[in-house]
């Protein structure tokens, strides 16, 4: 058994079998909760947790996988660069709706923390959750909280944002295509975005534009709002 | 360009971001200083999106599949952390809605303002361009 567990090949076997399985039944069923990230978690963590293998044994190999979400993030660019005009006429509308977008997310967290009664570290934890893995977990650091939860508080809003996104455009009236990507992107990262890509190509490329606009405008706001 | 070749550009592109975050200090993380790299490499027209469309294709394609190991860490949560799931499931969930609503609202009311500005400005031309046609026109006759 432990010849198995130990070869990086069974975490990312059973990442790729967890992947799929939900991707099948998102598909099947046409449920947008059923996101196959969700689904795929789900059955991750139940299955590490009936067979009793650790989260290390399966971050053996795990970890090759997410190592991968560095070139994917990279390659965001592409969709970017064939919208590139798109973001020179708009450049200004765009760079406002993301600090907008940035500022209400991290304003509420503090707001609704303070309100609720959640702990200071709770709240710093969750503080940069609307921004990419990568990003949100060095600024959750920073500041001072829990760069795991914050990357649970990161996946929850971005299968919210995945989830959700077509509706809540719909239901605010959020018709145009370059700012319904904008909302997407900075309000939900990589995993709204890749809805958004769903919903269209502008859609798409405003949205993963966003991801690093507002990773950086959150980078800058955070520490500062904090402070107060 | 091969697929191996294409793989090599990538991760060279993410080594160089990650050398210019921990090196040279650039404060963005190392990926979002590779995506604008590759951006601007794109926009000199040195790589050429074709040149990549194989690996790009993929990576795009299954996004969502690279989270999933992160997202497992959720295991590992203490318990201050797990008797506070309910409200902080809410405040995540709550708090994306409001998030893409404010950013959206901001951005639709801003592109649409510069599109009508623009659209006026546009006939605004049109109209004195036609009335200079008719003033050249009518001013020939005697």
């Amino acid at each position: 058994m432990s010849v198995i567990i130990n070869s990086p090949l069974f975490g990312i076997l059973l990442t790729l079998v967890a992947f799929e399985i939900g991707v099948l039944i998102s598909q099947k069923f046409k449920y947008s909760f059923l996101n196959p990230l969700l689904i795929g978690n789900i059955l991750i963590v139940g299955f590490l947790l009936i067979t009793g293998i650790s989260l290390e044994s399966y971050n053996v190999g795990g970890d090759y996988i997410s190592v991968m979400l560095s070139p994917a993030t990279v390659v965001l660019a592409v969709p970017l660069y064939r919208q590139i005009q798109k973001l020179r006429q708009f450049w200004k509308p765009i760079l406002a709706g993301i600090f907008a977008g940035s500022l209400t997310s991290i304003g509420c967290v503090i707001f609704f923390s303070k309100i609720l009664g959640l702990s200071n570290t709770l709240m710093l934890s969750i503080l940069p959750k609307s921004v990419t893995i990568p990003m949100g977990s060095v600024i959750s650091e920073q500041i001072g909280g829990i760069p795991s939860v914050t990357i649970i508080a990161i996946t929850v809003t971005g299968i919210t944002g995945a989830v959700t996104a077509p509706a809540v455009c719909k239901f605010f009236r959020i018709k145009h295509k370059v700012a319904q990507g904008i909302a997407i992107g900075t309000a939900s990262h990589a995993l709204g975005t890749t809805r958004a890509m769903e919903m269209g190509e502008v859609q798409g490329a405003m949205s993963s534009l966003s991801i690093g606009i507002a990773g950086l405008f959150t980078a800058v706001i955070a520490p500062l709002l904090t402070a107060l | 360009m091969r697929i191996p070749l294409q793989l090599a550009v990538i991760f060279a592109i993410c080594i160089a971001g990650e050398v210019l975050h921990r090196i040279v200090g650039v404060s963005l993380p190392g990926n979002i200083i590779g995506m604008v790299l590759l951006l601007i490499l794109l926009c000199t027209k040195i790589i050429k999106p074709e040149h990549i469309s194989g690996v790009s294709g993929f990576f795009l394609k299954h996004l969502a599949l690279f989270f999933l190991p992160p997202s497992i860490a959720i295991m590992a949560v203490g318990d201050d952390v797990l008797s506070k799931w309910p409200l902080l499931l809410f405040l995540c969930i709550a708090l994306t809605i409001i998030t893409i609503a404010m950013g959206g609202w901001v951005t639709q009311f801003l592109v649409r303002r510069q599109e009508y500005r623009e659209n006026l400005a546009l006939r605004a031309e049109r109209l004195a361009k036609r009335a200079a046609a008719k003033g050249e026109s009518s001013g020939g006759k005697p």
